[in-house]
């Protein structure tokens, strides 16, 4: 009984840590964002940041780093499908899904809060298939 | 009729069926949020225009509401290592400090929407607002969910305490895996919705 809560006690000062681990990270976090980076650094350095902290949390508050392999199994459920939701718009930003009628016709839907918000140049260039595409085809390359 | 399992573990799995079923449930809940980043990403990258989310936000508070989220995720772990240390007067109030937390993070997002409101902004504004209002309002429902569930164990839930104090340590622990996973939703949403 004793070992078991010494056991327990161990298990305490490791959510301690963490805990101050993940306060720090998230000043972190907030400090980059004043630092001038580029939008894909800073999209590469924030998401880097979150999923050190969603690791922490995962591992050591949700237990996942000593599991049994059934859970695991359940969860290489959800990171496949999660997988595949992320890959939907990066396959359709580098043109391998074409950006076809639902997104033309979601655009004249809205054309109105399209227009109020965009630049008239890139307007004229999405019109025609879309912000993915536009570097590739002519009329892109035309302005 | 007793439902099997509740405690004891499954010969087949290695573990309770409840705390399968709770694993499930989150492996849903991660399919039902990567929808929506999903769908946030396919947005942004569309747009002709996106604002930095510090421009229209409030950075401030949401990183305030981060530190309320994490801190409440170490009480709620503690609350389930005081029942496994037979001690129910400190599960009382680590789960006590968590709803409180909960409450805090609720008040603090009222008051993050309503400043939005009075200026005239809202869900119809712009593409950036209503995937902002729709992915932090399906949060802050589960943030609700979340008080329902452990204000339940702290409450008349907790008088299983006295005759099955196996299953409600059980309960616990599957309420506090639930709660991790609603603080680990919003570690992305911060810095996605707000900083990027």
């Amino acid at each position: 009984m004793s070992a078991h809560a010494e056991d327990i006690q161990a298990h305490v000062k490791t959510y301690v840590v963490v805990f101050a681990v993940l306060a720090a990270l998230t000043v972190i976090t907030v400090a980059i964002s004043y630092l001038d980076l580029s939008t894909p650094m800073a999209i590469a350095v924030a998401l880097l940041v979150a999923s050190s902290k969603a690791g922490l949390v995962a591992l050591f508050f949700m237990h996942l780093i000593d599991e049994k392999k059934i859970i695991y199994a359940v969860l290489a459920l959800a990171v496949a499908f999660f997988a595949v939701c992320m890959s939907i718009p990066t396959a359709w930003h580098v043109g391998l899904v074409k950006s076809g009628s639902l997104w033309s016709s979601m655009e004249t839907g809205s054309a109105a809060g399209g227009h109020e918000t965009g630049g008239h140049g890139d307007s004229s260039g999405h019109d025609h298939g879309g912000h993915g595409d536009s570097s590739h085809d002519d009329h892109g390359g035309g302005h | 009729m007793e439902i099997p399992h509740v405690v004891e573990v499954h010969p087949e799995t290695g573990i309770a069926n409840a705390k399968l079923g709770l694993w499930l449930f989150l492996a849903s809940e991660v399919m039902l949020f990567g929808a929506l980043f999903s769908s946030y990403i396919l947005l942004r990258v569309a747009a002709v225009e996106w604002p930095i989310g510090s421009t229209i936000l409030s950075v401030p508070m949401a990183t305030f509401n981060t530190l309320v989220l994490i801190a409440s995720s170490v009480t709620v772990v503690m609350s389930w290592v005081s029942l496994k240390l037979n001690d129910f007067a400190k599960y009382r109030v680590y789960m006590g400090i968590t709803i409180v937390c909960a409450f805090i993070f609720l008040v603090v997002k009222y008051f993050e929407y309503t400043a939005k409101f009075d200026h005239g902004l809202s869900p119809a504004t712009s593409t950036f607002l209503a995937i902002y209002f729709t992915i932090t309002g399906l949060h802050a429902i589960h943030i609700i969910g979340g008080i329902v569930v452990n204000g339940y164990l702290l409450g008349p839930g907790a008088r299983m305490w006295k005759t099955d104090p196996e299953q409600f340590t059980g309960r616990v622990e599957a309420a506090g895996l639930y709660w991790h996973f609603v603080d680990l939703v919003w570690i992305f949403l911060f810095p996605v919705l707000y900083l990027l």
